[in-house]
């Protein structure tokens, strides 16, 4: 009897209060799959002044009584350590004064999309978006489920200035299957700004300490080895009879390998800054989905991504991927990769470079600008403990290829159709999207104000320099107030490039030295946008997909770090014989399948043959061996 | 002699103390000037050193007198002692010191030591200059003094903003959740509860089963508390957890009490105002240091429920500020060497732990006069 | 049980009076309402907070990756396959799920064994501490490192030990205890221990606090007459103090009984490397990694799910055998 009662209660409570919480949310939009996925509706009557739409720039039709409104934007950038502009500058000011609007910035202070995941169920959607791009999945759902409004759309109606301003190759790399595209990035690198003949710097680069170069280059200039024309003979790995000139051997494996352990025979010990090193090759952390170095090996020991046929292939199963493993494995046997690189944190790995404590490191090297920078500024005997950028190839002696830093973009801004502003008001957004993405936009942001902080030097407005009073004032640091650099969210990173001022600067050497960190290696670097191809997230295998890579960089993660520290050669290849059958039981074939078929889409985009930049014209596949620590010629002055 | 070293005054203790204290102050930051005016400071300006020099003469001054007060203190102590020595040593209740409790103490000594190092591990760091912190290896004392770290922080207007809704929100949170919690507690103590079992259970399921984030925040924005200072109080003012440790403590009081009053008419909510609530400080004093610390630490709420910027709290703000370095925000290259997220991030524990060292003599304090529990039934 | 108890009580100081006993069986008294409404408060606030939420736990049963409206998930989303069970389907075949849940349990039963009884012992220590002010400072200062991060306060841990640098591998290959430095950051056998004095060092002081607040209730009285019948300070320990905070013990090991899958996960974090992830990787962490982080919401909602049932089942096997064990439990 009692428990029936107690049953009854319980029941009779869990049904009232969850009736409750339904109540409480009416609304719930449901999910679209089919043809009307996508969709959005326009406010259309807020079209511009007819004929108006194609003549100048968009955001000079704001009317008066617009700007009079006061409008504020409520802008959320989904990345934890993005850093909020304050608002209180001049080109915070200038924006307004051009398009009426305030914008309000907010971030989440984890990574993890809790915040944004309760905005959008809880319908308090701000009014644009930013995220990185590489969250295909957020990004195709926000458009399939019409969170966000396509920039085709908005383009059309309310700013068809915008197509002048933002690169058309740029706005097509981005579009989804139905040819719109809800978005526009920032950082991007189109064709069109690039400028002809120019490489770009790579973005990753293998850099070493340079006065411990210079000793072992001193050392080995005296081989014994080496004869009257100055080439060094020496085995390589797999046996072979080979030579080089003395000067490159350190580019080689088998002379990269003797380098660092002679800089370990002879300068081992542990070192805040002392000089002493604790480690031959400093590989990047390595992290539960993988360790961002072997990325960068791989692309010195130029590991195709794309067969003979033109085909997409995988990394981890060549057999040359196989080999780089191998060397890694030889060189931790060897004691030159340190086993406390497994288990160091970002600020492990950033102290050491900071001390001076590795002899060649393999790590994103803007990651780690202030360490590099403060090695730089720590003199000991006389000498900087400064690395610079150097390379090594494969035992061929393949010339290395690197992918430069061109890309699609870093974030990706878009446009809500439910946010306080966005909802009645798109087109004042899209407009000032229009004004950002526009010159006088990327100069404002980049630059500061016109007149205030920089001047154009010349009559044909391609060339600017610093006014003298922000020289002055940079040298006193007193920047804040100008906002240069913070409204970065729509930056074109290329077009700031080739409009920065290049003499009167004011860059002081410390800035030098890191906007020249992997200069020198730009010889290398040859445009890999292909490789950075887009999945479609639309695909209705895309579910699966994105399991099966998650688990797959796992593996990996857990993997790589034991095959490298196999005690033998042999043990080595049995671990990795084990991934390669864990890789197929968790899927790997679908993988392959949409990467394939992605990339070949992406290759058609482009209008290449090959994506490989080994196979295209251009491509010299002797490297230069007399200058193995890169040129420091290359160093720009701005 | 002086008034205030009069053992026998009733303000003895007190100013004994207030003058114990503030001498000790003085000849710590006696020793800290003497410290900072002899090391080489990053960044530090004319001004800056200026003012340094004088504070240093100011407290090099004031320690001598900061000396031999505590001198004088020490020897009326003596005295004192000598004093109580003689009362005790005839009364059979007093304690020799044995071995053991030599090694406890020296044991506890050595803990304590283990504990305050990573503190001063952080507060080194703070006074560290940033880029030469990241090269590891500071332990004992900063290798490039700087206060620049505190300086990025402290200047920020939006900082002591945050500080006060902290404050108002650990205030108000702890006070009130305690009272809702400590209620609950005292009803589901009863055993004369009806449907109890029911209740209990209700209860008890709760700190398993949630629902998730996303339906509970449609409940928070369904009742109007999204972005509304009551957000942190609200939700709050519950937790089955400290129900059920405050109800376990509430069982241990004596039953005849609680019948005594029965008896004499009083209703059992006066009872538990009354008669629990003063009789269970020790318990009452730990969970609102659990509630109160919780509330200062808390930020994830403020990510979530609110999206103004009046009602970012300090641990919000200095995550916020530190994550996005929006400290670092505007500062050029000579300016980053000096600080880093890290330091920066440093100096900000530091300045949110400060106020709640003065949370513990107000738990202490209940510690103390909580000997009544249990005393009827002795 | 108990209510018998008081019954009697009444019954026994009120016989004479027939009609209150009447009123008593039959009809509720002022105080009973009182009682309820206190009580009630509580199911109020719950059925807001806790229960009104509850349907977000249908998500364990539906597909992912159809909207970015969670809400919409819960409730258009399709069912997963096998009934529904797609997702606990997919977390019981995981390959890793064997070594993830001995990790879990092994590394919670450890602290259990470890960290549990730490802060009572240690709070009878300090309750027998001879100076006072000796004893106000150890309770402030072990509280300390409570308040620093797991990011800190295991970073300051990490680069002690670091394998390259770290001062305790430099000591020890100076001193000659060891030839060569060892891994212990990476090691796989190394990591519990690690997990275990760290938390030791950051939780001991903290921990205790609740075991302070019992012992400090303990009347004075008790020891004096302890000491008078000739009683050692063992024997204080063992028949006065112990059996005192006995129920606070009691319900603090049944409470962390029933939370033997969680683990601190910014604990974990700090420690976690690719080499002692064999180790190291917990239900925590991987809920983390392949739930929230690749956005699978049901995945994620259905190993919660899946470990709140066994904290249950936990909770009421521990409250059990505490009951026939002690005679206390907590219901």
């Amino acid at each position: 009897m009692k428990k029936s009662v107690y049953a009854k209660l319980m029941s009779l409570f869990l049904v009232a209060s969850l009736g409750f919480s339904v109540a409480a949310c009416d609304n719930i939009p449901k999910i679209n799959n089919g043809d009307d996925a996508f969709d959005v509706s326009y406010n259309d009557e807020k079209l511009d002044p007819a004929g108006a739409a194609d003549a100048g720039n968009s955001w000079t039709y704001i009317s008066a009584a617009d700007k009079a409104e006061n409008y504020t934007i409520n802008w959320y950038v989904d990345v934890s350590t993005w850093p909020m502009p304050t608002g209180k500058d001049a080109v915070s000011k200038r924006i307004k004064e051009v398009t009426g609007l305030t914008v309000k910035f907010e971030t989440p202070v984890s990574d993890d999309g809790t915040k944004l995941n309760t905005m959008i169920a809880g319908n308090k959607l701000p009014d644009v978006i930013s995220m990185p791009t590489s969250n295909l999945l957020t990004l195709s759902l926000l458009a399939k489920d019409g969170l966000v409004y396509d920039i085709n759309g908005l383009a059309d109606r309310y700013a068809h200035s915008l197509y002048e301003h933002l690169p058309e190759d740029v706005l097509e790399w981005w579009a989804y299957g139905n040819g719109k595209t809800y978005g526009v990035p920032n950082h991007y690198y189109s064709y069109s700004d690039v400028p002809e003949g120019e490489q770009l710097q790579p973005n990753g680069g293998m850099m070493v300490r340079k006065d411990l170069f210079d000793s072992w280059q001193e050392h080995v200039s005296t081989d014994s080895r080496i004869d009257g024309d100055g080439m060094l003979h020496y085995t390589s790995l797999s046996g072979a009879a080979k030579t080089v000139e003395w000067q490159g051997y350190i580019t080689t494996p088998e002379g990269f390998k003797e380098a660092a352990k002679w800089a370990l025979a002879n300068y081992k010990g542990t070192g805040n800054g002392n000089g002493k090193i604790t480690t031959g090759l400093l590989l990047s952390q390595f992290k539960a989905d993988g360790c961002t170095s072997l990325g960068w090996l791989s692309q010195f020991f130029a590991i195709p991504y794309e067969d003979e046929s033109g085909n997409y292939q995988y990394a981890f199963t060549q057999e040359s991927y196989k080999e780089m493993l191998m060397y890694l494995n030889d060189l931790y046997n060897e004691g030159i990769i340190s086993k406390g690189n497994f288990t160091q944190n970002f600020d492990g790995i950033g102290g050491t470079i900071a001390s001076g404590a590795a002899f060649a490191t393999l790590v994103t090297p803007q990651d780690y600008q202030m360490h590099f920078l403060t090695a730089h500024d720590t003199v000991v005997n006389g000498k900087s403990l400064e690395y610079v950028s150097m390379y090594i190839t494969n035992e061929n002696g393949d010339a290395p290829v690197l992918s430069d830093i061109r890309g699609y973009g870093y974030l990706m801004n878009m446009i809500t159709t439910g946010g306080p502003l966005s909802k009645t008001r798109p087109d004042l957004i899209i407009k000032l999207f229009d004004y950002l993405t526009s010159p006088e936009g990327q100069l404002l942001v980049t630059l500061g104000v016109e007149g205030e902080t920089w001047n154009y030097t010349d009559s044909t407005k391609t060339a600017t320099a610093f006014t003298e009073t922000y020289l002055e004032e940079k040298a006193k640091l007193q920047t804040a107030k100008y906002g240069l650099m913070q409204f970065d969210v729509l930056i074109n990173y290329q077009y700031y490039d080739n409009m920065q001022p290049r003499v009167n600067n004011g860059k002081t050497e410390g800035e030098l030295y890191r906007t020249n960190l992997k200069r020198p290696l730009t010889i290398y670097s040859y445009d890999c946008n292909v490789s950075h191809f887009v999945i479609d997230a639309t695909d209705s295998r895309y579910n699966d997909y994105d399991n099966a890579l998650t688990r797959i960089n796992n593996v990996l993660g857990r993997q790589v770090p034991k095959i490298i520290q196999a005690a033998s050669r042999s043990e080595a290849e049995s671990v990795y014989n084990t991934t390669i059958g864990y890789l197929n039981s968790y899927n790997l074939d679908i993988v392959l399948q949409m990467n394939a078929e992605s990339y070949a889409k992406t290759k058609a985009k482009l209008g290449l043959t090959n994506g490989w930049p080994a196979y295209q014209e251009g491509y010299n596949m002797t490297p230069d061996r007399l200058h193995p620590n890169g040129d420091l010629s290359l160093y720009r002055s701005y | 002699m002086l008034k205030i070293f009069d053992i026998k005054a009733k303000s003895f203790p007190v100013t004994r103390k207030i003058i114990l204290w503030a001498s000790g102050i003085i000849l710590f930051l006696a020793i800290f000037f003497t410290y900072v005016t002899n090391v080489t400071i990053d960044a530090a300006s004319d001004e800056l050193l200026a003012t340094l020099k004088v504070l240093f003469w100011i407290f090099i001054c004031l320690a001598p007198f900061a000396v031999a007060a505590i001198v004088i203190f020490i020897i009326l102590r003596e005295k004192e002692l000598a004093d109580y020595y003689k009362v005790r040593n005839k009364s059979t209740l007093g304690k020799k010191v044995r071995l053991f409790d030599v090694l406890n103490m020296l044991w506890m000594a050595i803990f304590c030591v283990m504990c305050v190092y990573p503190i001063i591990y952080v507060l080194i760091g703070s006074f560290n200059q940033g880029a030469d912190y990241a090269r590891g290896g500071v332990y004992l004392i900063p290798r490039l003094f700087t206060f620049e770290n505190y300086r990025v922080v402290l200047e920020k207007s939006e900082m002591w903003h945050s500080y006060l809704v902290t404050i108002g929100r650990t205030a108000l949170g702890t006070v009130s959740a305690l009272v809702f919690t400590s209620i609950v507690a005292y009803a589901i103590s009863r055993p004369n509860l009806k449907f109890k079992g029911v209740i209990y259970w209700i209860n008890l399921l709760t700190m398993f089963f949630s629902g998730g984030l996303i339906p509970y925040f449609l409940v928070i924005t369904a009742i109007g508390l999204y972005d509304n200072f009551f957000v942190y109080i609200i939700p709050a003012l519950y937790s089955v957890y400290n129900m059920i440790v405050i109800s376990s403590f509430f069982k241990s009081v004596s039953n005849e009490l609680h019948e005594a009053a029965l008896v004499d008419g009083a209703s059992e909510f006066r009872i538990w105002w009354q008669i629990y609530m003063p009789l269970s400080k020790p318990v009452l004093a730990t969970v609102a240091l659990w509630l109160a610390i919780g509330h200062w630490n808390s930020y994830f709420d403020t990510m979530i429920y609110t999206s103004s910027k009046d009602l970012h709290t300090l641990q919000y703000f200095l995550l916020q500020a530190i994550q996005s370095s929006t400290m670092t925000e505007g500062m050029t290259e000579t300016m980053l060497q000096r600080v880093s997220a890290k330091t920066i991030s440093l100096a900000a524990i530091i300045i949110s732990i400060i106020p709640v060292l003065f949370f513990f003599p107000f738990v202490r304090k209940n510690f103390q006069s909580g000997i009544m529990i249990g005393s009827l039934k002795g | 049980m108990s209510e018998n108890v008081t019954v009697k009580r009444i019954n026994g100081e009120i016989l004479t009076d027939p009609s209150i006993k009447l009123n008593k069986r039959r009809t509720w008294t002022k105080n009973d309402w009182i009682l309820l409404l206190m009580a009630s408060l509580s199911i109020v606030f719950l059925a807001v907070f806790a229960y009104a939420p509850l349907y977000g736990l249908i998500l364990a049963f539906k597909k992912d990756h159809e909207t970015k409206n969670i809400l919409s998930a819960i409730v258009y989303g399709s069912w997963g396959s096998y009934g529904g069970l797609e997702q606990f389907r997919t977390f019981l075949t995981d390959p890793e799920f064997g070594n993830i849940m001995a990790n879990t349990l092994g590394l919670n039963i450890l602290q259990l064994m470890i960290n549990f009884p730490a802060p009572i012992v240690f709070a009878i220590l300090m309750s027998e501490l001879i100076s006072d002010k000796f004893k106000k400072t150890v309770q402030t200062i072990t509280f300390f490192p409570h308040f620093i991060s797991w990011v800190i306060f295991g970073g300051l841990f990490l680069s002690l030990l670091d394998y390259d640098t770290g001062i305790v591998n430099t000591l020890f290959v100076k001193v000659g205890l060891i030839k060569e430095p060892v891994d212990i950051l990476g090691g796989e056998d190394y990591f519990w221990p690690i997990i275990i004095i760290t938390s030791l060092l950051k939780g001991l002081g903290w921990g205790s606090i609740i075991y302070v607040a019992a012992i400090s209730g303990i009347p004075s009285e008790l020891y004096e007459a302890a000491k008078i019948d000739g009683a050692n300070r063992w024997h204080k320990i063992r028949y006065i103090t112990v059996p005192s905070i006995a129920p606070t013990i009691t319900l603090f090991f049944i409470l962390s009984i029933s939370g033997l899958l969680n683990n601190g996960i910014d604990h974990i974090w700090v420690f976690q490397n690719a080499n002692n992830i064999g180790r190291s990787e917990v239900l925590d962490t991987f809920i983390y990694k392949y739930g929230l982080g690749m956005s699978n919401y049901a995945y994620a909602t259905a190993v919660g799910l899946f470990k709140s049932v066994i904290s249950v089942i936990l909770l009421v096997s521990g409250n059990f055998v505490c009951k026939k064990l002690s005679g206390r439990g907590i219901y």
